[in-house]
């Protein structure tokens, strides 16, 4: 008797426990969301009704917001349209290659003995933690002496180096590569280029989606490099155009720059939900970040 | 004998595949990096367009640390002001990353909805940086939305402007940079309560642990690795600050972290110097490089060989949970 | 699978780009051209740059009517905004073979020293353009576009001598008066201001103020300093009016008698229209001629009255240059003369919106014929002022001898000290020091002291 009350005591505690810690732990999801929302509303709302204060509920003005938008864009070299296309032709390239090189490197390690590997893969750990940003000024001088700047070129191609993909390759084919697959794949006389297109990579697949989402998310949101690197307005990235936003000639209307941070935020949080699955999953293995 | 004579054969495979990595790499990075020690040996700066260059010594760094007569040590404010930013974040960061990673992996107290939760709370992070700045700053501007709602609550006085207080910019990067990244240092932290033997946990309640024992004998010990990696890429990535506040609180005819210069970071004052001072921004790069260093060598340092292998294995963990 | 990831990724790349792009087109209309003016690879194209649309208005108007062939030719470059205007031009200027290279370029007072000092620019001389010719000029401009060895380089359009703008139907709510007159005694010094705003403060219980912000009379007291930002030794010397200018900013901002806005922020822009009760307003800006039609709301149309500035300034203005790669001289003479010199054309130019032109000839033309006399139909008409004839003395006694290469970033810096110390971070003399060492940072070359 005793024991099936303590049994019941212990339980409803449980319960308790489960609910504060579901309160508290909605409350940071709430948090996280709460300046998306406010994003959302705002965006529908005029300049006036914005400044007088927070409103969680939506207004009618978001066209006419984006036709503001679309007017003040008007004779200005650089458009969201055109920054989109623009970062559209720098990430893609970047992430295939990024991907691709990495995975390659990583198997190039992972698979053979030769004398420097062990000096090779000390040397890609070492560099993992070297932040681009310390090189800029050489990177941006070397890059003006060879007329490359205000081209893509220099965003895309040094993906191809990307120390953190090949770390996290090589981490996922000591677990799920094996050797003797590889083996056998010899034996059938395929060549090691062959074999790694059509067998090794296919086998690595959950690590490239995973690592292909990240590297898309980080050369999508650079800010930096380009920065420097694009000086024509008409080849400037989204976020060099979001930048553009908080530049007078757009504070004039809040319910412009809202319309303009709606258009580059809530596409980016549509894609995440659809891909979060890879995403969640695959932060534990190295994510970006800041 | 046969099986080693066939690798050997396959080892130049090795340095084809590695190749493209290595040259690349050497290329972009690597000469980049030697060329910007190299610039801050120059003076090297623009007048009305014109060009003066001439070999300096180490001149450039006698002039960013102030040593030289009549110059400032700007860039140890910046580095100030960025360590204040950063740490303001990573503070809250840890401790609301562990408390609400334990809730998520604890098997007792199973809560629900813990797969949502882990989605919306990871989402900020995946968000253009330049977006989530001009965002806050429309929010919090002199007569943002929440400034005002905080106003005609009392909270605020109707006086208060947070783009014109030090305490208001400074903690509102950080608070961008916690709302950001905590919920990617809560999936680093489940990862690596996740790797802990469960064993270790029942043995532990055998013996008649209360929850918070487990916590501070068991999860914490154990999490100590992870921790310190998160620790270190974060002072990484922090020591690097640029996206958040170049965008929030500037003039704009330049890089100026308001109010007072109190949010400008390194890398802002190397974006400001860029293009018509070379020979300091270079130096300013140089000296970035060195605490990034100190930093990183503090964690292999603190880090021993158990850490290390616990680390691995709570990767490796985590890699093929999925 | 590779392929399948690749169309994972794609498809949520479409996603992003659709939702960018689809939306205008769901949002009706035409989609407004964004592209540069003209077309920029035709053999002939003759590129003009400028921060915004005040060089292309004029070449759309009466430069298109008068020379239609040529206006076909041209190619503007809008940067959108004045402050990022430098770090745009400057690579491309050392880009020459770049299709949007500048044939003929904009150079605003606060820079214009720094590029007739380069080798980006060529001089009046060289694009055949005599003494004679720019004769009816007022002298501070000419001297604004003049190297330092003496050759002219950028010659200007306008005259821009300072003034307040009072909004007339708030300055007889709490003011109590639209008389020109007794309007101007309120703004006599800067002691009187300051008075002037504590009476409209107290008029209106706050909702209402003079200005806007305390960065008002920044341009009164910048624009008329009597030494330069640092002397020909490259010592950075501060004018004592910097001094007055931190002080006024700090009592204007302890009393709150202005809303603290930002020179040309969204707040700035709103309270010109505000009401005064219901929503903030503010009953003066800092103007000139041009601020009239380039930045002056509907609402201050015939609501408007001038009043002198109580210390002579002048505020902005735009030079045109054309650079050393120019592809057709010629046309770039022709433009520079037809805006800049020609009195019919400066007299059409002030016909397309009352700007008071650099041209003394046209002036005196203007004012007889009373053409511009309401300022573009934004003059109180009870006032019974003319726009033309107030600037007219005004505009006379200019002097800009003191502007330097580098006022823009450095009057930037001055920005950040005045709040600074307005908002009681640091005292006046750190204020100060503060900004001579920044100056120093950011231009290695000026030295403190």
């Amino acid at each position: 008797m005793t024991k099936v009350k303590t049994k019941d005591n212990y339980t409803r505690s449980l319960r308790r426990q489960r609910i504060f810690r579901t309160v508290i732990s909605v409350m940071f999801c709430a948090i996280s969301l709460f300046p998306f929302l406010l994003l959302v509303m705002n965006a529908t709302r005029t300049s006036d009704a914005i400044k007088s204060g927070i409103s969680l509920i939506p207004s009618t003005h978001f066209l006419e917001n984006w036709r503001n938008l679309l007017e003040k864009q008007n004779g200005m070299q650089i458009t969201l349209q055109r920054a989109t296309l623009n970062s559209l032709a720098i990430t893609v390239p970047g992430t295939c290659l990024s991907v691709y090189f990495s995975t390659l490197t990583a198997y190039g390690i992972h698979v053979y003995d030769f004398k420097f590997k062990k000096f090779a893969w000390a040397f890609i750990m070492a560099v993992m933690m070297v932040p681009s940003q310390i090189s800029i000024i050489g990177f941006y001088r070397f890059m003006l002496d060879l007329g490359l700047v205000d081209t893509y070129i220099p965003l895309i191609i040094p993906t191809i180096a990307t120390p953190t993909v090949v770390f996290f390759m090589k981490q996922y084919m000591e677990s799920s590569l094996s050797l003797e697959m590889i083996e056998a794949a010899r034996i059938d006389g395929s060549g090691e280029f062959h074999t790694f297109n059509t067998i090794s990579l296919p086998i690595m697949k959950p690590a490239v989606a995973t690592q292909a989402i990240f590297q898309f998310i980080a050369q999508w949101n650079n800010l930096f490099t380009p920065t420097i690197l694009l000086t024509t307005d008409s080849k400037k990235t989204l976020p060099l155009f979001v930048q553009l936003l908080s530049s007078n000639q757009f504070r004039t209307d809040y319910g412009v720059v809202y319309a303009a941070l709606f258009v580059t935020i809530i596409p980016l949080v549509v894609v995440y939900l659809i891909l979060s699955r890879y995403i969640v999953a695959g932060v534990a293995l190295g994510g970006v970040k800041g | 004998m046969k099986k080693r004579k066939k690798k050997v054969n396959y080892g130049r495979y090795g340095y084809y595949f590695i190749a493209p990595f290595f040259l690349v790499y050497l290329l972009f990075q690597l000469w980049p990096l030697i060329n910007t020690f190299y610039y801050s040996t120059l003076s090297y700066y623009k007048r009305n367009g014109r060009e003066f260059v001439e070999f300096a010594g180490i001149q450039n760094f006698l002039n960013i640390f102030g040593i030289t007569a009549g110059e400032r040590a700007y860039v140890l404010q910046y580095l100030k002001n960025t360590l204040i930013m950063w740490g303001c974040n990573f503070v809250p960061q840890i401790l609301v990353s562990l408390l609400l990673a334990v809730w998520f992996t604890d098997q007792k107290v199973k809560m629900k909805g813990t797969g949502a939760m882990k989605v919306i709370v990871y989402l900020p992070s995946v968000i253009t940086a330049a977006s989530v700045s001009v965002l806050f700053n429309a929010l919090f501007s002199q007569y943002g939305p929440i400034t005002q709602t905080l106003k005609d609550w009392g909270i605020l006085g109707s006086n208060f402007d947070f783009m014109s207080s030090t305490a208001g910019t400074r903690g509102l990067i950080s608070l961008i940079l916690w709302w950001m990244w905590y919920g990617n240092t809560t999936l680093l932290l489940i990862s690596g309560v996740l790797g802990i033997d469960p064993g270790l946990f029942e043995a532990a309640e055998i013996d008649g642990a209360s929850g918070f024992k487990k916590f501070r004998y068991i999860t914490l010990p154990l999490l100590r690795p992870i921790m310190l990696y998160t620790l270190v890429t974060s002072a990484i990535g922090g020591l690097q600050m640029y996206d958040i506040p170049a965008l929030f609180n500037v003039p704009e005819t330049g890089l100026v972290g308001l109010p007072d210069d109190t949010t400008t970071t390194v890398t802002m004052y190397i974006m400001r110097l860029y293009n018509s001072d070379v020979g300091k921004a270079a130096a300013v790069s140089v000296f970035l490089f060195v605490v990034t260093l100190i930093v990183s060598l503090l964690l292999f340092a603190s880090m021993g060989d158990r850490d290390e292998r616990r680390l691995k294995k709570a990767q490796r963990k985590a890699g093929r949970k999925r | 699978m590779k392929k399948k990831m690749l169309s994972i990724l794609l498809t949520a790349a479409m996603v992003t780009g659709m939702c960018a792009v689809a939306v205008p087109v769901m949002a009706e209309e035409e989609t407004p051209d964004n592209e540069v003016t003209g077309d920029s690879s035709a053999e002939d194209a003759f590129v003009v740059w400028g921060w915004n649309d005040d060089i292309k208005n004029i070449l759309d108007g009466p430069f298109k009517e008068a020379y239609p062939e040529e206006y076909e030719r041209i190619v503007f470059v809008n940067t959108g905004g004045s402050d990022y205007y430098q770090s745009k031009l400057d690579p491309i200027l050392d880009d020459t073979s770049n299709e949007l290279y500048p044939d003929l370029m904009g150079l605003e007072v606060d820079y214009v020293q720094k590029y007739v000092n380069s080798d980006w620019v060529i001089s009046a001389a060289d694009l055949g353009i005599t003494e004679e010719d720019y004769g009816n000029m007022y002298q501070y401009n000419l001297d604004l576009g003049t190297d330092a060895d003496g050759n002219v380089r950028a010659l200007f359009w306008q005259a821009t001598p300072g003034c307040f703008q009072i909004r007339a139907d708030l300055a007889e709510k709490y003011l109590g008066t639209t008389d020109p007159d007794e309007l101007a005694a309120k703004f006599a010094d800067l002691d009187t201001i300051i008075e002037t705003a504590r009476e409209v403060n107290e008029a209106s219980g706050g909702t209402c103020k003079l200005f806007s912000g305390y960065d008002e009379i920044k341009r009164m007291l910048t624009n008329s300093r009597s030494v330069g930002f640092y002397d020909e030794n490259d010592v950075i010397t501060l004018d004592e009016n910097i001094t007055t200018y931190l002080e006024t900013a700090k009592i204007l901002y302890d009393e709150d008698l202005t809303f603290n806005t930002d020179q040309w922020d969204a707040d700035w822009y709103a309270n010109m229209d505000g009401d005064g009760e219901s929503s903030s307003a503010a009953i003066a800006y800092f103007g000139c001629p041009w601020f009239t039609y380039w930045s002056l709301s509907d609402t201050w149309k015939d609501n408007t009255i001038l009043v002198e500035s109580p210390i002579a300034c002048y505020w902005g203005g735009t030079g045109l240059a054309a650079t050393s790669a120019c592809s057709d001289t010629e046309l770039a003479a022709l433009i520079i003369k037809y805006i800049t010199c020609d009195t019919e054309g400066m007299v059409a130019i002030n016909a397309l919106n009352a700007d008071f032109v650099n041209n003394t000839e046209a002036i005196s033309q203007i004012i007889e014929s009373g053409a511009s006399a309401d300022g573009n139909g934004y003059l109180y008409s009870e006032s019974g002022q003319n726009f033309m004839e107030f600037f007219l003395p005004l505009a006379d006694n200019l002097d800009a001898s003191t502007v330097t290469a580098e006022d823009q970033t450095i009057l930037s810096l001055l920005d950040t000290q005045t709040k600074a110390y307005a908002t009681g971070e640091k005292d006046l003399d750190t204020a100060l020091e503060d900004l001579k060492a920044a100056i120093h940072d950011t231009y290695s070359y000026l030295s403190v002291e």
